[in-house]
């Protein structure tokens, strides 16, 4: 093993040889991440309403979604008579390409990190923007007014939930005085974020926002079934269904990871290494999002707006400003 | 003051409005979370199924027992007590002179029975009784049509 990485070291130089190594993984962690994720889905939903959930396909339906994944790959994949071919085919293409990108710049273990960049934050957002656009391209290109509404809803409520998240964010990159996420965990080695008093409610706030950014549930309305049949991705079957699937939970996974580095201190933890604390963490913040959707019924769309624009905007607004003075003060006394 | 005269009047309700939701939200929680780690109700149907409860009306069933399999006498009590009339019953006697009556077919017609309970009720001989019966999926119509002697002859 180390012999190979000195092969690739010497053929293909330092940086590109990490670059390369740390995107196979993520590609291969992706698809992990999701079939394991979609059947803890599966048996979380099951075991909150009292039965079992998958339980054919190999021990506890462990391997139940490798055989849905196949029957996904074998299905064809229509294309309706009226769609914009372009936008229609490339949307669920463009939904999964800023999903590795998040990940070559979190710290998931102490000293590793695949891009140690500057301004690691921001590109992680930056690029999660791309993911409300795909969704525009896919409910816009469909030629389906269940997949517009759903596509226009979700264009007001990642506008609405992107500011306090953002807020908050902002919150802990005044804590941690960078934008480099190596450097946020680092400034998190006295105490975690979250057990400031500002930085819980930051917390609290960048939970729900997440949950909103990821369409998942109780805000689920850009694919709200009973009434939307499936929002943006009503007319896509097959692989290309498979790929917004994938995409959802894959961003799952990464909203989760940020908030770990941001507020819960990242691959800091006793006993354990770094890389363990980091999943496990992170797995325990998407297993808030799964207790959340098969809790909350889903909310109406001015409830939704209205809790965004009303509630979560203006307290992380006041709670930056108090991060801020909190911040002086200790500068003060010290 | 009312709920709807005291909604709208400044911060403090907007504070206690966000106070309550999230009151309720992890009440919410923490009834999910209980029911996660509660044992599971349903069963894994084909592979272990519930043994059904002694009161349960699956349809009707002769009561094993007597000399012939069991006590019925063929008598069509229950024939005649039938509303949905999915009841006939065929009797034979062996002896013409003191020989018992006995039943040699006793057919329900269960696709139409709506398990009244007046031929269990009518029967002078307390000869049938509710089966437990519950799997009773048919390829056709004529499947439900079911033979009760031949049935009490195979179960005993």
């Amino acid at each position: 093993m180390a012999d190979l990485y000195q092969k690739l070291v010497m053929l293909l130089g330092d940086d590109l040889t990490v670059l390369i190594l740390g995107i196979v993984l993520t590609l291969g962690f992706i698809q992990f991440n999701s079939l394991f994720l979609i059947w803890l889905e599966r048996k979380v939903a099951g075991h909150m309403q009292l039965r079992l959930g998958p339980m054919e396909v190999g021990p506890h339906g462990i391997i139940q979604t490798i055989a849905d994944g196949i029957k996904l790959v074998g299905k064809q994949l229509i294309t309706p008579r009226y769609v914009d071919k372009w936008l229609f085919m490339l949307a669920p293409v463009i939904v999964l390409m800023p999903v590795p990108l998040a990940f070559l710049v979190l710290p998931v273990h102490p000293g590793v990190v695949v891009l140690d960049m500057n301004v690691g934050i921001l590109l992680i957002f930056g690029f999660s923007t791309l993911n409300v656009l795909t969704i525009l391209m896919a409910g816009w290109g469909s030629h389906n007014k269940y997949s517009l509404l759903g596509a226009i809803r979700a264009v007001a409520q990642n506008i609405a939930y992107e500011s306090p998240l953002l807020v908050t964010v902002i919150t802990a990159v005044l804590w941690a005085r960078s934008l480099n996420m190596s450097a946020i965990v680092d400034a998190q080695d006295k105490i975690w974020f979250v057990f400031t008093p500002w930085g819980a409610l930051a917390f609290l706030i960048f939970l729900i926002s997440a949950t909103a950014e990821t369409n998942r549930a109780p805000f689920d309305l850009p694919e709200a079934e009973s009434e939307l049949v499936a929002g943006f991705h009503t007319e896509y079957s097959g692989m290309r269904f498979a790929m917004f699937f994938l995409a959802e939970y894959t961003n799952m996974f990464i909203v989760s990871a940020v908030g770990v580095t941001l507020f819960l201190g990242g691959w800091r933890g006793p006993i354990l290494p770094g890389f363990i604390w980091f999943l496990l963490k992170s797995y325990v913040l998407v297993f808030m999002f799964l207790w959340f959707r098969w809790t909350f019924p889903r909310v109406r769309f001015d409830q939704l707006l209205g809790f965004a624009w009303k509630v979560l905007l203006p307290i992380a607004l006041v709670n930056l400003v108090v991060t801020g003075g909190a911040i002086k003060l200790i500068d003060l006394i010290r | 003051m009312n709920r709807a005269a005291k909604k709208d009047c400044g911060i403090t309700e907007y504070f206690r409005e966000i106070y309550y939701g999230a009151v309720s939200l992890l009440k919410g929680m923490r009834v999910t979370i209980k029911r996660l780690v509660s044992p599971v109700v349903t069963v894994q149907y084909p592979r272990d199924a519930i043994v059904m409860h002694p009161m349960y009306r699956g349809h009707i069933e002769l009561i094993p027992g007597g000399d012939y399999g069991c006590v019925c006498v063929a008598c069509g009590t229950c024939e005649k007590a039938c509303p949905s009339n999915v009841i006939r019953v065929m009797g034979l006697k062996e002896k013409a002179k003191g020989g018992e009556k006995r039943p040699s077919h006793f057919l329900i017609d269960y696709s139409r029975c709506s398990l009244c309970g007046l031929c269990v009720e009518s029967c002078p001989e307390s000869a049938i009784r509710f089966s437990l019966e519950y799997q009773l999926a048919t390829m056709s119509r004529w499947e439900i049509v079911i033979d009760l002697m031949a049935r009490v002859k195979e179960t005993g």
